[in-house]
């Protein structure tokens, strides 16, 4: 019989699976007060927002921009601030931009303290980071958070074709958020 | 890695050549901490200035010979009162 | 000693534990130690902290980073018992949240920890400082406590390329790097010693760095003409430090030991070297396309000057004295950006 011996197995144990809940709106987007967050990294992400923006308001919501863009240090904390400050101020919130590896992680982790707050929430990632995207929220406790993907890649569109972009999708956001019609 | 021994007995070897020309090798300091390895030359007699080798290549030669005997890198500060008198 | 993580059985033939572990998942590729129990009380004994002290979570996955499961790791990379406290502190310091795990840990950048040692144990432990420190040296602490670190990050943490991080290109510090400033060369006080601790303490620091960026040099030996063309080697258009704000991130610049000599000859104080490095490490705002004029622009990173700084101020260019003594060579080891360097010392009971 070949010969063994015992060793200890080098991985933590997988934590328990929390699944938080997520939250709809239940009732027309007129009247809300959405919070849009978008990151100074990504100007095709401005330039989406800034349209989802003006449908908003056209559609009858109030809605508050906050635009991140640093993780660490004096930026960092001030951005987590605005973040808090956002998430407590808004009915709901649309949190962007996932399309690399640490803003996407940072997006989900700015969009669960929405969720944790008992509300709608949408994250938007690109295609490429969808798995990333849903990975980060469910070791956060939130695996069932609501991704809404952009096509990838985004950055270097042209103008016009963002703004399809924006037109296509907007429906969805609502629909994610829970707003009914 | 230099040791105080491998050191002096690296400068001792490279000494005796020299004083068969009337110079010779003082260790002033083996520092391993710094790697550096500090001699001074001496010359006992003026005529012996001419039959040693040129400053730099006697550095070298000196730094080579020791090299052979010392494991590892080492900085070679040589104190040549040729070039001090230059 | 009781330990509490899960025993497996596994073939004796290390061959065969070899390929298991590849099949597990908790092979970074390369053939590991048998994490047995005596290896790693071994290692236990060597820290203050209980065994089953949770002493941080290590993201992307969050697993609670016990300091038993650090040692059954450690064990794995061939870690002494001595060497596991500089395993610890290195996770201490990766998990600071200025440090930015959370996003290290994921980001398309190679980055990846990059540990620098101080004080008096770099030479019993075999911390790599002198010639061929960031690779060819292969001394044992060097490489098993880089190693160590790195396993934690894959098999607590799980980071796995292409799974749960999008690292597109990683690099050859994620087998692990870890190396020592050559204190005794330096005219200047030890990195650890500028962050504050004293002298005889041993500190581990932990950057999070995206390679190593050559630099070489054998035309000039003005100190200051040499600082001149690092500052400028530094200050490459495609650098981390241009995506973002100015104020975040450090680079760490190696100096080799002659070198270093000549610099300290110049400055005298190392502040005033890292100011003369921050103020020539610029490019002009025209090197860039138009398009990435805009965003520098925008971001607001042009002076007056029409010059694009590459740090917002001198403490985040960070010499440290290490390597050969060839000369002609630095080593830079650009920033991620969005991290900053953390250091944390070295518990032994």
């Amino acid at each position: 019989m070949a010969k063994t011996m015992l060793v200890r197995r080098p991985t933590a144990t997988p934590a328990g699976e929390v699944r938080a809940p997520t939250v709809d709106l239940d009732r027309p987007i007129a009247g809300v007060h959405v919070g849009i967050r978008t990151d100074g990294a990504w100007r095709s992400w401005r330039l989406i927002a800034q349209v989802w923006d003006e449908y908003l308001r056209r559609d009858g919501a109030t809605t508050s921009l906050v635009e991140t863009g640093g993780m660490v240090g004096q930026t960092g904390a001030n951005d987590r601030k605005h973040i808090e400050e956002l998430a407590n101020s808004v009915e709901c919130a649309i949190v962007g931009l996932g399309t690399c590896g640490s803003c996407t992680t940072f997006t989900i982790k700015d969009a669960v303290v929405v969720g944790d707050k008992a509300k709608p929430v949408v994250a938007i990632v690109t295609e490429e980071f969808e798995v990333h995207g849903h990975n980060v929220a469910t070791h956060l406790g939130h695996g069932d958070l609501k991704i809404l993907v952009l096509p990838y890649p985004l950055e270097a569109r042209p103008e016009a074709e963002l703004r399809a972009i924006a037109d296509e999708f907007y429906p969805q956001v609502l629909s994610l958020l829970g707003a009914t019609t | 890695m230099m040791d105080d021994a491998s050191v002096s007995a690296a400068v001792d070897d490279v000494g005796r050549v020299l004083r068969a020309d009337g110079a010779d090798l003082v260790l002033v300091e083996a520092n391993p901490k710094t790697a550096r390895v500090h001699l001074r030359l001496v010359l006992h007699s003026v005529a012996c200035e001419e039959c040693l080798l040129p400053p730099a290549m006697l550095r070298e030669t000196i730094h080579d010979s020791l090299q052979r005997r010392i494991v590892g890198e080492f900085e070679l500060v040589l104190d040549d009162p040729r070039l001090a008198s230059a | 000693m009781t330990l509490t993580s899960e025993q497996v059985e596994v073939s004796a033939d290390p061959r065969e534990q070899y390929e298991r572990a590849l099949v597990e998942g908790w092979s970074d590729g390369v053939p590991m130690l048998a994490a047995t129990d005596d290896a790693v009380e071994a290692l236990l004994a060597a820290t203050p902290y209980p065994a089953d002290h949770a002493l941080c979570v290590l993201p992307p996955s969050n697993g609670v980073a016990t300091v038993e499961l650090i040692a059954v790791n450690a064990a794995m990379a061939g870690c002494q018992p001595a060497a596991f406290p500089l395993v610890v502190a290195a996770l201490e310091a990766i998990s600071e949240p200025e440090w930015n795990a959370f996003g290290l840990t994921t980001t398309t950048s190679s980055v990846f920890p990059m540990l620098v040692v101080n004080g008096p144990c770099r030479d019993e432990l075999g911390i790599d400082y002198r010639a061929g420190c960031m690779g060819g040296a292969a001394g044992r602490g060097s490489m098993t406590i880089g190693r160590a670190v790195s396993l934690c990050l894959r098999n607590i943490g799980g980071q796995r390329a292409g799974q749960t991080t999008k690292t597109v290109f990683g690099q050859p510090a994620r087998f692990g790097f870890c190396i020592g400033e050559w204190e005794e060369r330096s005219p200047w006080p030890s990195l650890a010693e500028r962050r504050g601790y004293p002298a005889d303490q041993d500190v581990v620091t932990v950057h999070g760095g995206k390679g190593t960026f050559p630099l070489a040099d054998i035309h000039n030996d003005d100190a200051r003409d040499l600082l001149y063309l690092i500052a400028k080697s530094l200050a490459f258009p495609l650098s981390n430090m241009y995506l973002g704000n100015a104020h975040n991130g450090e680079v760490v610049l190696a100096i080799n030991p002659m070198w270093a000599e000549r610099f300290g000859t110049a400055f005298g104080e190392i502040g005033d070297m890292q100011q003369f490095l921050r103020d020539n490490a610029w490019q002009p705002i025209e090197l860039w396309p138009e398009p990435n004029q805009r965003i520098l622009h925008d971001k607001g990173r042009v002076d007056a000057d029409g010059r694009v700084h590459l740090v917002g101020g001198p403490d985040q260019i960070v010499p440290i004295v290490c390597g050969g003594l060839g000369s002609l060579h630095a080593i830079a080891l650009p920033s991620f950006g969005e991290s900053q360097m953390q250091s944390h010392p070295v518990m032994r009971p």
